[in-house]
C-alpha cells in the first residue's frame, strides 16, 4: 500500500520526549475486546503521507498525516482481526499526536508487539487485549 | 462514466479517486459518510458506480447500501463495497443487503480492475 520495505526489529519505547510522535487505534469489540495500535513518529507520518499523495513532506499537515495513520491502522487491524480468531468488530480509528504520552485502553495489556523499520524510521504495531473483568 | 466514492478516510478517497481516473472515469463525485452520500443521489442519480467503506461515522456503509437498493432508480448502479473487514459472514450479510461485490483493504488497482470486470464494467478498463 505504502511501497516501501519493511524490515522487523527490536521493539523499543522512544527515549526523546522531545520527538512528536502519532498513534493511530483501532478497537477490536466482540468475542475477543482489545485495540490495535500503530505508533510512528511524526517525520515517517509526514513522510508516508507525502509519499502516498505524491507530495512534498513539507507540505503534508497535521490533519492530513493523522488521516493517513488513521486509515493505516484501520487497515493493520482489518489484517489482524482474522488472526485472532474470533468473531469481532472494529470501531472508527483514534489518532493521538504528542510528546512523551502513554496510550492504552482501559484494562489492557500487551498481547504482541511486532517492531518495523520503514525508511530508516521505526514504527511498532501493538496489540492490546482487554483483561475480562474477572481476570 | 460517473462515480461516487463514499469513504471517511481522506487517504482513501485519493486513492480511490486516482484509480478512477486512471481507468477514465469523467465525474468522480465524494462523500465522507452514508448521508452525505444520499444527499449526493437525491441531486444527482446517473452514477455507474459507487464505491462504499463500511465503517464510517453518521450513516454507516451497510445502512447506505440498504437505503440505495430500497430506491429502485437506482438499481442500474453497481455497488462496490471497499473494506477493511474481511469476516466471510460480515462480508456475506452486505452482498445480501444489495453490495455487488467486495474488495478488501489495501486494494491494488489490479484488484480494482478485476472487480470492474466482475461488476461488468469492464469495457472502461480495455479502452
Amino acid at each position: 500500500m505504502v511501497g516501501v520495505p519493511l524490515t522487523r526489529t527490536e521493539t523499543h519505547t522512544p527515549s526523546d520526549d522531545q520527538e512528536i510522535w502519532v498513534s493511530g487505534v483501532v478497537q477490536i469489540l466482540g468475542e475477543w475486546n482489545g485495540a490495535i495500535r500503530l505508533d510512528c513518529s511524526w517525520d515517517l507520518a509526514q513522510a508516508v503521507t507525502a509519499r502516498m499523495y505524491g507530495i512534498e513532506a513539507s507540505a503534508v499537515t497535521a490533519e492530513v498525516a493523522c488521516d493517513t495513520v488513521a486509515e493505516l491502522a484501520n487497515v493493520v487491524a482489518g489484517m489482524v482481526k482474522p488472526l485472532l480468531g474470533t468473531r469481532s468488530h472494529h470501531s472508527l480509528p483514534t489518532v493521538v499526536r504528542g510528546r512523551g504520552y502513554e496510550f492504552n485502553v482501559p484494562h489492557g495489556r500487551s498481547f504482541e508487539q511486532c517492531g518495523f523499520n520503514c525508511d530508516a524510521n521505526y514504527f511498532s504495531v501493538t496489540i492490546l487485549q482487554r483483561a475480562k473483568a474477572n481476570d | 462514466m460517473r462515480a461516487l466514492v463514499v469513504d471517511d478516510s481522506a487517504l482513501a478517497r485519493f486513492r480511490l479517486r486516482a484509480y478512477l481516473n486512471k481507468v477514465g472515469f469523467s465525474e468522480i463525485v465524494e462523500a465522507t459518510e452514508g448521508y452525505e452520500a444520499l444527499r449526493c443521489l437525491e441531486s444527482n442519480r446517473d452514477f455507474d458506480l459507487a464505491m462504499v467503506d463500511w465503517i464510517m461515522p453518521g450513516m454507516q456503509g451497510l445502512e447506505l447500501i440498504t437505503a440505495i437498493r430500497a430506491d429502485h432508480s437506482l438499481d442500474t448502479m453497481k455497488i462496490l463495497l471497499v473494506t477493511t473487514e474481511t469476516d466471510p459472514v460480515e462480508v456475506q450479510r452486505a452482498l445480501t443487503q444489495g453490495a455487488d461485490d467486495y474488495v478488501a483493504k489495501p486494494c491494488s488497482n489490479d484488484d480494482l480492475n478485476e472487480k470492474m470486470v466482475s461488476l461488468g464494467l469492464g469495457s472502461i478498463i480495455e479502452n
